[in-house]
């Protein structure tokens, strides 16, 4: 059992790249609009779809999804916002909740009434090719997807440091900026609102994508992908790019420890555990600003 | 308890008695199954009404409540022989306890991670009982033998199930009432109201929310075991589920959750419609009436906050205002 730990760890690292990067939305809509999205998982379950049917039906390499499904999840998180999101908003969380709820239920149908319940693989040559370092062997697949998701991550946060957009939109956050004193200083918040779930939908996009080419994918392949998400921007805190990310990779590492513990496919018992852990210890989470 | 409430009572019940006989003496059991269902939904709305309608909380995870129901009935009588009439109020203590576990952490904590929380502890219940498989079956589930004895809860005619499932949603009604008219139901909505507020006159939010769950757990898990003695087979995927939660939220919140009426409602419209999609569409569109449930769930929050019932009766009172 001790012999399989530095394969587990450094598994877990590297899966948790991936999983920082599909809980970047999450955290990006709820941090800045206090926007729960529930439709999280299955805008994650839509892209590894679309990853699925381009290599299958094309012949393409997944990697060849990435623009499509960035396209494709910016459009979804315009259409959420404005059409799910703004009309509701002063219903509080609650309201937001319930109506990106009826979207996921809504996609969750769809993908099943199109293309029924089989889990499907994408086929790639990434994720059969296996590398060695020492004891630890990890698929090319995973590697890619640490390696764009780290670049992702990165690419997203100067967005926010550097460019005016990116400030405007921390402004009208109340977490972080505040959203009164945005709209007098003459910051467009509805836009900024938009701009934020497209942002969210984009790199969900890229996520699933790159979960997609080693993670089968089902209708109800979503609500597991939510639930790890929910579990991430939790542990990290809301506001901290930093928080999510280590978050991501403990979530990774704990999945992984979970299913040497208690047995493949039952490891998330362990990462639900320590998410109530958390909730009882320190609700803000690790590096969170004040909820 | 007041005339107010009998005579509410009465009007539940008296359609919810002559309704299922008319179509038993027609011989259709299969409009009386149906019917039975929608009682059963309208229970479990119900239930989870008492953590939302009266203490704001959004429970994802009634789903666990259920089969905590359903599965301890189930065990205790297969391993036992204990009737699952008995075995029901274990189920029901075995919720509290797992209610206390997932209140304890999250009540003093905003609705959202309450919210949350409820998923997490669900997923673990689902994921223990596909893993103790030597108590739960797993994967495949329990089966109950069929043994036709009401002394084992088990009824030969449809139209008795359909009587046991009204008499759990009147009797529900009633608590549902007596809560509404009672200090814990005045604490309740005060809390809701304003939590700061409440505490400064002495009424401790964190206390009354507890009992509101551990009351809804209770209520759902012997709704668990109705659910497993009717259908005689549990199994993680059909109870244990987080669409089967969600399911329950969306019964309760498209029919409406100011007033015990409005679950009832809510499990006529959405088990109606669901039972057309299947006679229409026949078995092979899996995903039909999730679609149609996430356009209703889309559609009233955003035009009828507060459910078809309350759009109804305002409805009725502009209209007969306007008449006047």
């Amino acid at each position: 059992m001790l012999e399989a730990l530095p394969q587990i760890l450094i598994f877990g690292l590297i899966l948790g790249g991936a999983y920082a990067l599909a809980s970047l939305g999450l955290g990006l809509a709820w941090g800045i609009m206090h926007v729960i999205n529930f439709a999280h998982g299955e805008w994650i379950m839509i892209s590894m779809y679309s990853t699925y049917w381009l290599t299958v039906l094309f012949g393409l390499d997944p990697y060849f999804a990435i623009p499509v499904n960035i396209a494709f999840g910016g459009l979804i998180g315009f259409l959420s916002q404005r059409h799910l999101v703004e009309p509701v908003l002063k219903g509080g969380a609650t309201a937001t909740i319930l109506s990106t709820l009826g979207l996921s239920s809504i996609m969750i149908g769809v993908t099943q009434a199109l293309w029924k319940s089989t889990p499907r693989n994408t086929p790639n040559w990434y994720v059969e090719t296996a590398l060695g370092i020492g004891p630890v062997r990890l698929s090319l697949a995973h590697l890619m997807a640490f390696a764009i998701s780290i670049s992702a991550i990165t690419f997203i946060y100067l967005f926010f440091k550097r460019a005016l957009i990116g400030k405007a939109i921390l402004a009208t956050s109340d977490l972080i900026g505040d959203p009164e004193v945005a709209g007098l200083v003459g910051i467009d918040v509805v836009r900024t609102r938009t701009l934020t779930l497209i942002l969210a939908g984009v790199s969900t996009g890229v996520a699933g994508t790159l979960i997609g080419t080693f993670y089968y994918v089902y209708p109800y392949v979503g609500l597991t992908w939510s639930l790890i998400c929910f579990v991430i921007v939790v542990l990290g805190g809301l506001g901290s790019f930093k928080g999510l990310l280590i978050a991501g990779l403990i979530v990774g590492v704990l999945e992984g420890l979970g299913s040497l513990a208690l047995g493949a496919a039952y490891g998330y018992i362990l990462v639900y555990a320590v998410f109530l852990l958390i909730l009882y210890l320190r609700p803000r989470g690790l590096m969170g600003r004040r909820a | 308890m007041g005339s107010a409430l009998l005579k509410k009572l009465a009007l539940m019940a008296a359609p919810g008695l002559a309704i299922p006989l008319l179509f038993r003496l027609a011989g259709q059991t299969y409009v009386v199954y149906v019917i039975t269902l929608i009682f059963f939904w309208a229970y479990l709305a119900q239930c989870w009404n008492i953590v939302w309608g009266y203490a704001g909380l959004l429970s994802f995870g009634h789903a666990a409540f259920l089969g905590m129901g359903a599965y301890t009935s189930t065990i205790l009588f297969l391993n036992y022989g204990i009737s699952p009439w008995i075995g029901m109020f274990a189920g029901g203590a075995a919720a509290i306890l797992l209610a206390l576990v997932v209140g304890y952490p999250t009540l003093r904590l905003r609705g959202v991670y309450f919210a949350l929380a409820t998923i997490a502890v669900a997923e673990i219940v689902r994921l223990l009982a596909l893993k103790l498989d030597f108590l739960t079956g797993g994967a495949l589930g329990l089966l109950l033998p069929i043994t036709r004895s009401p002394l084992l809860f088990q009824f030969d005619d449809i139209f008795h199930w359909s009587l046991i499932a009204l008499a759990m949603l009147l009797i529900l009604s009633a608590v549902s009432h007596a809560i509404e008219n009672s200090k814990l139901g005045m604490a309740l909505r005060a809390v809701r109201g304003e939590e700061e507020a409440a505490a400064s006159i002495g009424i401790y939010p964190f206390r009354y929310k507890m009992m509101a769950l551990l009351m809804s757990a209770f209520f759902t898990a012997i709704g668990g075991t109705f659910f497993a003695q009717l259908t005689g087979y549990i199994r993680p995927d059909i109870i244990l589920t987080v669409e089967r939660s969600e399911e329950i939220l969306i019964v309760a919140l498209v029919g409406g959750t100011g007033a015990f009426i409005g679950p009832v409602i809510g499990a006529i419209i959405l088990l109606s419609l669901r039972q057309a999609i299947l006679a229409l569409l026949g078995g092979g569109y899996a995903g039909a009436h999730l679609i149609i449930y996430g356009i209703l769930i889309i559609l009233v929050v955003r035009f009828m906050p507060g459910g078809v019932y309350y759009y109804l009766m305002r409805a009725i009172a502009g209209f007969r205002s306007g008449t006047r």
